[in-house]
Order: C-alpha cells, then structure tokens, then sequence
C-alpha cells in the first residue's frame, strides 16, 4: 500500500480531509456570493479563542471551538440584521475580539497542553477516530441542509429583500447556515488550521465561478475544486513535510489562476445563453439589454 | 469538458506518486524497533544485535530537544513494535503514540524515575555510565519480553555491554578519585547526573535546556567561579554553539575542549567511527586533563 495510506492516522486525516473538502466549498458558495467571504475568517479567530479557553479548563479543542465559533456565529447574524450599515465593522470588532481573548487564554495557560503551531497551521497527526465521526456527522447534515432548502437558499443568496416578501423563513434560514458556518469553521480547523480555515470556504467557490455557468454548477464545481485542492495539498504536505494548510492554499491559489485561464478561453468561445440564473449571466444580460 | 481533463490529470498524479511510494525495506524475521535518539539506537542495536531492525527517529547531526516527529515519522515510528525513548527529551512521545494507538507498540522509557537530581527534573542521565546501565537493562528486559524466542542472544549481548559500560564506570571513578580538582565547567549543563553520580561539580553556563541564554551576571559569576577555582579548562558540545564557551575561556585564559553530551552523532563522527563508548572514552580522557591539571 501507499505509505502515505499505511497508517491509521494518515487514513483519518484524509478522510477528514475529503469531507472537509466538499463541505467547506458547499457552503462557501453560498457565503461567497453573499459577500461574506470574510466571515468564515472571523470565526476562525473566534475559534481560537474557544480553543485556547478549552486549553486552559481542560475541554477537548474540537468541542470548545465548536461552541465558540457557534456564539460567534449567532452573534454576528444577529448584528448583520440589526446594524446592516455598518455590518463590516461590528464583525471586525467581534474578530479582534476573539484574538484578543485568545491572546489572553494562550498568556495565562501555563501548562501547554496544546501545540500553537498545529492549531494555526494545521496537523495530519491530529485528527482522533472521535473528530472523525463527528466531521462525518456535519458533512451529512450540511449536505442534507442544502439539498432539503436548495430552492430557498439560492433565493436568499441572491435577493433576501424579496426573499422575505415572498414569505421565506429568511430569519431561520440565516440562523441555520450561520450555524452551519460556525461548525464546519470548527471542524476544518484541525486539518487546514485556523488561520487558514476560511480559504476552503472561498478559494475552491472562486475557481467554481471562472468555469461554471450556473448556480447549480458553481456548486458542483466548487466542490470538484475542493477535492482537488485536498488531494494535492496533503499529499504534498506528506512528502514534503510541511504544514497542510500552506500546501492546501496554495494548491487551490494555483487552480484559482489555472481556472481563471480555462474561463477566460471558454468564455470567448461561447457566450453564455441569457436564461441562467446566476448573478454573473445575470449581470451580462442586463449588459446586453442596455 | 474541462472537468473531464482535470479527472483525467488527477488520476496520472495518482499514478506518479503511488510509483514513487516506495517503502523502505523492513525485515519481517527482525524484531522492529525504533528509538528516539542516538544514544537510545545504540543501545538498542548492542542488545537486540542480528535480531533486530533499529530506526532511529531524530536524523544525524539533528538537536534531540528541539526535534518534533513529521507525519512521516509517525509512519516509521508505527512500523516498530518496540519504541525505546530515554523520557523528558521527547515531550511529543505520548502524543506520537496517541496518535498510533491502532498500532501495538510496545514504549519502553529507559530513563523513567531516573530524572530527579538534587530537587530537579534533569533528562541527561545517559551520559552517566551508572544510569546508561541501568537504561540498558531495561531495554535488555524489554526486548526479551517483545520477542521471547531471543531471549539468551539479546541477555547475552546485554551482559556484554553492560560489561563494556562497568569499563567506563570504573575508568571514570578512578579519574575522579585521583584529581586533585573537583570542579568542572560546561557550555549546556548536561553533565549533572554523571557530576552527582560521580561526586563531582558541574558548572554551566547554560541551563539544562540548550538554548537558555545566560545573562551578564551570571556569565560574570562564572568567570570569578572559573578564575578562583583555577580551572584550566572549559568544555563545550558539538551540537550547540561554543561561543559562550570560548568567551569565557577567553576571559579566564582557560582552553577550551570538548564534552560531548551524546545526543547524536553527525555524519562526520559515523565516518570516524566513532559511539557511544568511543566517545564516552574521549569525554573520560578530556574530564582527566581538566581535573588533573
């Protein structure tokens, strides 16, 4: 067998990693053309401060960021609702304020216990049969979430105003995909690391825009991104001893320019017919129409 | 269309890196173990000899306190049905074996209960001819117990080194006992197990960790401690830099020479020869000068 296969941790960060890989874009691209892309970020700061917090009073770091990022997450939609205006702003105070706390948790934790570099960075020795289950239990309900409310949510993404006028449980809704978020923030951590958490959530949905030409696609595709973007960067992290997280991004930067070439040619080639309903096609026939 | 290709991409890259996989050969009738550092190696391939496979997991030349395992390691370590470790130098080994826990791995902590000096935890008890025994005979009971079918080779071979440190230990008591001087000076302290165990005085400039910084007072106690007791000579290691060392030689008009604290051997010192014993034997014959002159 592979040698990068043999052991059983190596086969549960893989797995991890695979689920991740779908998840993290499945859900991104709904937060990526929302313009939310940062989000996933700032709850990568609020997470580890949940980390560093569990650290410190003797909570498993998966669980204590889960529940972090979970307060996070409903706060800052309870904030985007409230303060629209100035929605950028109150989500930056909230993301300094988790690394601040984390700051803070980190100084008085005298004992270690956790490896910084691992959580910020990432580790492939981390990830227990237990982290296992329970990525696998979020992939499955994410997965479920988006296929039961595809219709409602792609209609939200692109227009929550009449969203809500046309009767949708929009407040739910949010509530749930910022539930969503905040869990699959907590569990990616393990893989990619936290500071680098968000790129899953963004970069595989930014090649998926290049290529796809629908809504539908750009989902699909974003998650083929992911998978692509998993396989190279642990595989490279393996061999070549160093970080997943670094090798993870920067494999998906890489496909994000190979992708923007490949849209660009296609693109040329035949123009998008005008019936799609993604917000880019959308844009290019009001272009045509004036 | 373009997904196609890329489908297309991915599974030549599969392809390439299963092809370059390739294992490193173990040796199914050999009894697989892996060691953490150098001196642990040593002793393991003494005892286990034609019987065992040794890895040692910190790579030549490597500092064992700042070494930290890569998945790759974690890969050869899960190959070993034995893990020898001395303890305290390899924080990460609970850790290492957590994450193999499908695996049965026998640890074996050659230095447990050893550490404690003098109200301190100190992790050095390798260089101490009177401690090495003791880890070697652990290690001799543990690989009995791993592969019962060796028994008598691996008591055999144990008796034998053992035989071999009890030389040192002698050698070194004598050294002591005949010197005027009680007193030595070292760049890392990691002569304190063999300073207690052999009723001398260990000086250091740094502290028990390698990277300790000292700051001017305490490099300035040290150059009175240096000048009153008349000491001739200041050791340094090989692994570390000797600049303290040489400013405080400097500084006394002391020489400087090597006290080498075994926690690996470079590539150069493999080409020379050299071991655990050999360079137990140089560090005796260096502790004479320093303490008879």
């Amino acid at each position: 067998m592979l040698e990068m296969l043999e052991m059983e941790f190596m086969q549960r960060a893989w797995l991890a990693g695979l689920i991740m890989a779908v998840i993290c874009p499945l859900i991104g691209s709904f937060l990526v053309l929302r313009r939310q892309s940062l989000i996933g970020d700032g709850l990568g700061h609020i997470a580890f401060a949940g980390v560093a917090g569990g650290a410190l009073w003797g909570y498993s770091p998966v669980l204590s960021a889960a529940a972090a990022t979970i307060l996070g997450a409903l706060a800052i939609e309870k904030v985007r609702t409230k303060l629209s205006d100035a929605a950028d702003m109150v989500l930056a105070i909230f993301f300094y304020s988790g690394m601040g706390l984390a700051v803070i948790f980190t100084g008085l934790n005298k004992d270690g216990g956790f490896n910084l570099g691992s959580i910020l960075f990432g580790s492939l020795m981390m990830v227990s049969s237990k982290d296992l289950l329970i990525v696998a239990a979020l992939g499955l309900c994410t997965v479920l979430f988006v296929m039961l409310f595809y219709r409602p949510l792609q209609y939200l993404t692109f227009d929550e105003k009449s969203a809500q006028v046309a009767g949708l449980p929009v407040e739910r809704l949010n509530l749930l995909l910022a539930l969503l978020t905040a869990l699959t923030v907590a569990l990616s951590m393990r893989i990619v690391g936290l500071l680098l958490v968000s790129a899953m959530m963004v970069i595989p949905v930014a090649c998926a825009l290049q290529t796809a030409g629908s809504f539908r696609g750009t989902i699909m595709q974003s998650m083929v991104y992911g998978l692509i973007t998993v396989f190279f960067g642990l595989t490279i992290s393996y061999y070549a001893n160093l970080a997943p997280g670094g090798t993870i991004v920067l494999t998906g930067t890489l496909l994000f320019l190979l992708s923007c070439l490949a849209g660009s040619k296609r693109k040329a080639q035949q123009p998008v017919p005008g019936h799609c309903h993604c917000h880019i096609c959308e844009e290019e026939g009001k272009q045509d129409e004036g | 269309m373009i997904m196609k290709k890329l489908f297309l991409f991915l599974l030549i890259i599969m392809n390439m890196v299963a092809g370059c996989g390739s294992q490193q050969s173990t040796d199914k009738n050999k009894l697989q173990v892996a060691a953490s550092f150098y001196p642990m190696a040593e002793f393991v391939s003494a005892v286990g000899g034609e019987h065992v496979q040794v890895t040692c997991l910190v790579p030549d030349g490597a500092e064992p306190h700042d070494w930290e395992p890569s998945p790759k390691d974690l890969t050869r370590l899960g190959r070993a049905q034995v893990f020898v470790y001395n303890g305290m130098v390899e924080p990460w080994a609970q850790q290492a074996l957590d994450a193999l826990s499908e695996r049965k791995i026998m640890p074996v902590e050659a230095g447990h209960d050893l550490f404690a000096r003098g109200g301190k935890q100190d992790p050095h008890v390798w260089v101490s001819p009177k401690k090495a025994i003791i880890e070697v005979q652990r290690i001799t009971e543990a690989l009995c117990e791993a592969d019962a079918k060796h028994t008598d080779a691996y008591k055999a071979n144990g008796r034998a080194y053992v035989a071999k440190l009890e030389q040192l230990d002698k050698k070194l008591s004598e050294v002591v006992q005949t010197a005027p001087k009680k007193v030595f000076v070292t760049a890392h302290a990691a002569f304190g197990h063999l300073a207690a165990d052999y009723g001398l005085r260990q000086l250091s400039v740094a502290g028990i960790s390698a990277e300790a910084e000292p700051t001017p007072g305490d490099l300035q106690r040290l150059i009175a401690t240096v000048k009153r007791e008349k000491v001739r000579y200041v050791f340094f290691e090989t692994l570390t830099d000797p600049k303290i060392a040489k400013l405080v030689a400097q500084e006394t008009g002391a020489q400087t020479a090597v006290l080498d604290p075994l926690e690996g051997l470079d590539e150069e010192g493999r080409k020379q020869g050299l071991s655990y014993l050999k360079i137990m034997e140089q560090n005796i014959t260096n502790l004479q000068k320093a303490l008879h002159e």
